[in-house]
């Protein structure tokens, strides 16, 4: 009796005993947990990981290549795209944009900086149609320099080429100086150069107003005296170790002197210039005018 | 017979990849001749490759897409020139430079006299 009893319960447990339901069934088959170590050896999770790096590489390169798109020129970089951009709008004011021949005055430029030992320099020389501006410097990229001579002013003062040379190195070594980048970079220009901007937020206005100075300081306001002496001085020292040019360099100047005392067209060039009589005055040659 | 092919292909591709040279300058004239203030043919950019026929001591002659014409031999470089459009892409962008300015730069930058000491 026993016997078949035990026979029975053993026949039948699995009918009596907890059967699972289709939900723990269903986790039975979703649970990775019980397969996490299969796949761990099979080193899937490092594969992941692997991806995911490289992923999230490339998408901070992207970020910073995007950043790097909206960089702003730093002071090295941005004067030549500004003065550049100063003549290209302001053509039909300086007419610069007529037929001429080659004058050679670059060349000669060029070996009287090699003699006062300024070396691996660049320039351009621009000549323009107009008396608006008799002689000027304008900023370029470092060891750059732009140059602005006026024909009509060459001209009338019957300039030879070392007069030409001797004016341009005034107006380089005033470059040099620094007045006139000192006085167009306004204090909002500067704080934004070497930085990046962020889309839609340009400052458009604070490089506009560096060509308003421009205007200002080429047009109008011009150098001081103290500016003009600090030149004048510094020049003369240059040329001291050649006296032909030194004699040369005073004979300009009374030229230019004669010019703005005689011609009225010319008398507004010692607003930007002041003045040619001084700076005879300050190198000891003044009585001879 | 196979090598002979590949080493005359080999050659024509390094030659033509000699007489290729990139604009180094923000924006330049195509002139129909050889001296400043030549009628444009076309404006032609920073960066942008060119290929050169004939390489004097001041111009050269060079063509570029259907245009043939002449630019100043200091505005080739050899090798790709980091440009300042390239550089500062956004930056330039804003400033909105029209067709009419991108020309007079273009010829801007025949009208210089330049030099450079040593």
């Amino acid at each position: 009796m026993r016997l078949i009893f035990f026979i029975t319960a053993l026949l039948f447990t699995p009918l009596f005993g907890k059967e699972k339901t289709v939900d723990e069934k269903k986790a039975e088959l979703l649970d990775f947990k019980s397969i996490k170590n299969i796949l761990k050896n099979d080193q899937l999770e490092k594969v992941v990981n692997a991806k995911k790096k490289a992923l999230s590489r490339v998408v901070k390169k992207r970020v910073v290549k995007i950043e790097k798109s909206y960089a702003i020129p730093s002071e090295e970089e941005i004067w030549n795209f500004l003065t550049e951009y100063w003549l290209v709008l302001n053509v039909q004011k300086l007419k610069w944009d007529f037929k001429k021949p080659d004058y050679g005055i670059h060349k000669h430029f060029e070996s009287f900086l090699e003699k006062m030992s300024f070396l691996e320099k660049r320039f351009k020389i621009l000549i323009i149609d107009t008396p608006l501006i008799t002689h000027f410097s304008l900023p370029a990229n470092k060891n750059e320099y732009i140059f602005l001579l006026s024909l009509p002013f060459m001209r009338t003062l019957d300039l030879t080429k070392q007069e030409i040379s001797i004016l341009l190195f005034e107006d380089f070594i005033r470059m040099n100086k620094g007045y006139f980048k000192e006085f167009v970079s306004l204090k909002d220009f500067k704080s934004h150069l070497g930085k990046t901007f962020k889309k839609g937020k340009f400052k458009k206005q604070d490089f506009i107003k560096v060509h308003q100075r421009y205007n200002q300081f080429i047009f109008k306001k011009g150098f001081n005296f103290q500016q003009q002496f600090d030149v004048t001085k510094e020049v003369n020292n240059y040329l001291k170790g050649h006296p032909e040019y030194q004699s040369i360099y005073f004979k300009l100047l009374r030229k230019i002197n004669y010019l703005v005392r005689n011609k009225k067209s010319y008398s507004s060039y010692v607003n930007i210039y002041p003045s040619p009589e001084l700076q005879l005055n300050w190198l000891g040659r003044g009585k001879k005018l | 017979m196979g090598k002979i092919f590949f080493f005359i292909l080999l050659f024509c591709s390094c030659f033509s990849q000699a007489n290729e040279y990139f604009i180094n300058e923000n924006f330049i004239s195509l002139g129909q001749n050889p001296v400043r203030n030549s009628d444009p043919l076309s404006l032609l950019s920073c960066g942008h490759k060119v290929r050169v026929e004939e390489l004097s001591q001041e111009w050269s002659l060079i063509k570029v897409g259907p245009y043939k014409g002449y630019i100043k031999k200091s505005f080739l470089n050899k090798k790709k020139p980091i440009c300042f459009q390239d550089k500062f892409p956004k930056f330039f962008d804003e400033f909105n430079i029209k067709l009419t300015e991108m020309l007079y730069w273009a010829q801007l930058n025949d009208q210089y006299f330049e030099g450079k000491t040593k």
